[in-house]
């Protein structure tokens, strides 16, 4: 068999029947890519993809930022600066109608700015802000709603984790990534929020306003919230003013959220060994499926699949714009059923040659391909942070979450949209800072 | 059959023994970067050679957390089939992905010996400071290859608990099917 079109339809196929058949992804990746490539060339190198491709992510300091904002996360976490963020942002914007649904979106923003992973800043927001809300009498389902949604922002408010790994896989500048990254971030955040003020405007009960909160408490929630400020601080001017790399900037934000943790005595050697373990349990796991990701995007390429796809959809004279509409779709389904990174992993190879083709900016895709495995984190039947709230609080039932959600995910659609018909939205800030 | 479940305990406690030092020696690539870092800006004096000691210390870290996903079970993996089929099924499905993973993992070990050997015998070094990289891809090399016993007890387990109907320990996944999971 050596018609590489041919193999490389059958090498998908392949794929996702060893995924339906409870196969790890990143193994049904490696193991159909590998297969496909030895169909279509030879098995001797084929195989050699697995040693090369393992080799070549191992030695890759680039990243090796995956690992320390991981880890990072963990330590900002176990020091609670996620806690120290949604007292503060509790404090500005608490007394609101929905306002303690409004902190959590700020507080995951603020989170996401030192963590990097939705899943996390789901989790940790959920086990600090959802007590509050329940105080405060909130609705479960704008309650929950609010964390779960608010969670996604862990992916797209940089430094995201997520936007290392599409750098590196398109062999683009993730500084740029990260600059394009800002606007629909802050975009993103008043989306949310706006949602709230939508869902407490219909039904004043669902979040009821609480008393405002004191200056002088004001001013103690910002003092407390310092350590999580710098190390944003630290982190977004080391970076965008070339001072660090992101690695660098990784490594320091590291070692600021270790100090901060041990001075806080939030570092018990137990804590700081979950820390460890923790860590290295979700690096390996995205690192096996980069492997894989890496072994099937090399036989990918050599199958000219993507370019053989892009001039048919040209042929057919389809408009590029109702292209990428399917394709986000196809994202917003596929962000239901699998996890985020595999997601990005799985399509990568096939899809950015489409897009690029169509004449679009690599940078501006990641952006998109981002927010929209984030709605797709939230869409039923599944969504990962809906499941990761969901497991946190038992007692509310799915079908409330997923209710909850509604206004958030048409938000995130209706700023999705924007996104994709204005995408100079998205590449403003690179501009600005000629990095295009 | 015990004496799997108790090897697969065993196995879980090593590598999150071998996992913890290597992300120490990350706290120690992190700090290294700070302080090259804070030289370069205020001294203008980077340590010298650094990306080269990083570069070989990453290559172990990075090493150190396979065994520990392997005996975790953190790989990915989707479950509708299974939970759509039955529990008794699902359990077949999950030692058949086990079977996969444990041939995957072999590939990974074989073809990074086989890259490693060849580092070896080129000696090849570090750009700046001349260090001979084969002895830290030798002890990342075995530290991966470790995941093929460890996956190989772990797919034995799988396939023991399908035979006796015995729910899986590992099992993360919600009570309402969320169907994905990690195996």
């Amino acid at each position: 068999m050596s018609d590489p079109i041919t193999v490389g339809l059958l090498g998908f196929a392949g794929m996702f029947v060893l995924i339906a058949l409870h196969v790890p992804i990143g193994a049904a990746m490696g193991i159909a890519g590998c297969v496909a490539f030895g169909l279509s060339v030879s098995f001797a190198p084929a195989l050699s993809l697995f040693g090369t491709e393992t080799a070549t992510a191992l030695g890759n300091l680039d990243l090796a930022a995956i690992p320390l904002f991981l880890l990072m996360g963990n330590l900002a976490a176990a020091g609670g600066m996620a806690a120290d963020l949604y007292r503060l942002a509790q404090a500005l914007v608490g007394h609101w109608r929905g306002g303690l649904a409004s902190s959590t979106i700020l507080g995951c923003a603020g989170f996401g700015a030192v963590c990097g992973s939705s899943v996390a800043t789901a989790a940790t927001m959920t086990s600090i802000a959802l007590p509050e809300m329940r105080q405060r009498r909130y609705n479960a389902a704008l309650s929950t709603g609010s964390i779960a949604a608010g969670g996604t922002l862990g992916i797209l408010v940089p430094p995201s984790i997520i936007m290392v790994l599409y750098a590196v896989l398109t062999e683009q500048f993730v500084v740029t990534l990260y600059a394009a990254a800002v606007l629909p971030s802050l975009l993103s955040v008043a989306a949310l929020m706006a949602a709230v003020a939508v869902v407490v405007r219909f039904d004043p009960a669902a979040g009821p306003a609480g008393p405002r909160t004191p200056l002088a408490e004001c001013l103690a929630a910002a003092r407390r919230s310092w350590g999580a400020l710098v190390l944003a601080a630290v982190m977004a001017i080391g970076v965008f003013t070339g001072i660090c790399t992101v690695s660098e900037a990784a490594s320091i934000g590291t070692i600021f959220a270790l100090v901060f943790a041990a001075a806080r005595r939030r570092l018990a050697y137990a804590v700081f060994q979950r820390v460890l373990v923790d860590t290295a349990a979700t690096t390996g796991m995205i690192y096996m499926l980069l492997i894989g990701a890496n072994v099937l995007t090399y036989f990918v390429t050599t199958s000219r699949l993507p370019e053989v796809t892009v001039e048919a959809i040209q042929g057919l004279g389809v408009p590029p714009m109702a292209v990428i509409a399917a394709l986000l779709a196809l994202y917003i389904v596929l962000g239901a059923v699998f996890e985020e990174v595999a997601v990005m992993l799985i399509t990568l190879p096939f899809v950015l040659p489409m897009i690029v083709g169509f004449g679009y900016s690599p940078i501006w895709w990641g952006i998109i391909n981002i927010i929209v495995i984030e709605i797709g984190m939230i869409t039923p039947p599944i969504g990962l942070n809906v499941f990761v709230v969901h497991s946190m609080t038992r007692g509310i039932p799915l079908k409330t979450i997923y209710a909850g959600i509604l206004p958030f995910f048409c938000a995130e659609v209706a700023l999705l949209a924007v996104l994709v018909a204005f995408p100079a939205l998205t590449m403003w800030l690179p501009g600005l800072l000629d990095m295009k | 059959m015990g004496i799997v479940f108790r090897l697969e305990e065993q196995i879980g406690r090593w590598t999150r023994a071998i996992a913890s030092a290597g992300f120490l020696v990350l706290v120690a690539v992190a700090l290294l970067a700070t302080v090259d870092v804070l030289l370069r800006w205020i001294a203008n004096a980077p340590i010298k050679g650094l990306h080269d000691i990083n570069g070989l210390a990453i290559v172990i870290v990075i090493a150190s957390c396979f065994p520990l996903v392997i005996a975790q079970r953190r790989n990915i993996s989707i479950r509708f089939l299974g939970e759509s089929l039955g529990a008794p099924a699902a359990r077949w499905l999950d030692a058949a992905g086990s079977g996969a993973l444990l041939a995957f993992v072999a590939l990974i070990g074989w073809q990074l010996m086989l890259h490693t050997v060849s580092l070896a015998e080129s000696s090849r070094t570090t750009w700046h400071l001349r260090i001979a990289v084969a002895p830290y891809w030798t002890i990342a090399t075995a530290v991966v290859l470790l995941c093929i016993p460890a996956q190989a007890v772990a797919f034995l387990a799988d396939v023991l608990r399908a035979a006796t109907d015995e729910p899986p320990s590992w099992r993360t996944s919600t009570e309402d099917g969320d169907g994905a999971d990690r195996t």
